[in-house]
């Protein structure tokens, strides 16, 4: 892993469209700006965490849970 | 007639749960990025339980990766979404009728367990077929959403063990 000293106010650049500005450094807190493209998606690690969580075990249901909860949701058509 | 060795307007791949499936080409959805945690399938098929509202998402890319979604509306009249113009530009979505939603769904042996994860809905251009799974940043929504909420509540009132 590259580590970088930076200063409040300074910036790093990742590649030619990603940038990191330290906007302020207040105790043990830092206030971030990231500039990217849209197709790159940001979030907060623990954020990103859980939905990844979920997705894992969203995936792991059998055809017996689906008919389980198919019966009790019902059809499209009724 | 003689038949073409190569059809390639069928996706064909072989699934955990379905044994061998082929996808019509123009039906395949394009997830950029993929889902959270998986981000070698980028192509999917909605996959139909019977006639049920529930459908399965189903990986063209890993047979073996599947996840129940369902159009969120039909369970959470009051679910609303609002997504960045840049990430609906990367769809090229330029109106609302132009998206599809959908959830997630997450499954347990008990039916009355299922949670939705209005946290992070899938969005789809639905015409173009080329959606992305976002995360909601202010929205007052979690990952788990049981889908009946009364029912659970009502089962857990009632006793366990008949005396």
């Amino acid at each position: 892993m590259l580590i970088l000293t930076r200063k409040s106010g300074e910036m790093i650049a990742i590649g030619d469209e990603i940038k990191i500005y330290i906007q302020e450094i207040r105790g043990n807190q830092v206030k971030i700006g990231i500039k990217a493209p849209a197709d790159v998606t940001v979030h907060r690690e623990e954020v990103y965490l859980r939905i990844q969580e979920e997705n894992r075990l969203a995936a792991k249901a059998t055809v017996e849970q689906m008919q389980a909860a198919a019966e009790l949701v019902g059809s499209r058509n009724a | 007639m003689t038949e073409n060795p190569v059809d390639e307007s069928v996706v064909a791949v072989e699934t955990t749960r379905f044994g061998r499936i082929e996808a019509p080409a123009n039906k395949v959805i394009h997830l950029l990025g993929g889902l959270l945690g998986y981000p070698k399938s980028q192509r999917f098929i909605l996959w139909n339980h019977e006639d049920s509202k529930l459908r399965w998402l189903q990986s063209l890319d890993e047979g073996s990766l599947a996840m129940p979604v369902t159009d969120p509306k039909l369970f959470f009249p009051d679910y609303h979404i609002k997504i960045k113009r840049d990430e609906l530009a990367a769809l090229r979505v330029t109106s609302a009728e132009e998206l599809v939603v959908m959830v997630i769904l997450s499954l347990r042996d008990d039916p009355a367990e299922m949670t939705a994860n209005l946290k992070g809905p899938i969005i789809i251009h639905a015409l173009r077929l080329i959606g992305r799974q976002v995360v909601l940043k202010d929205a007052p929504y979690s990952t788990r959403h049981l889908l009946f909420p009364e029912l659970r509540a009502t089962r857990l009132r009632e006793p366990q063990v008949e005396l």
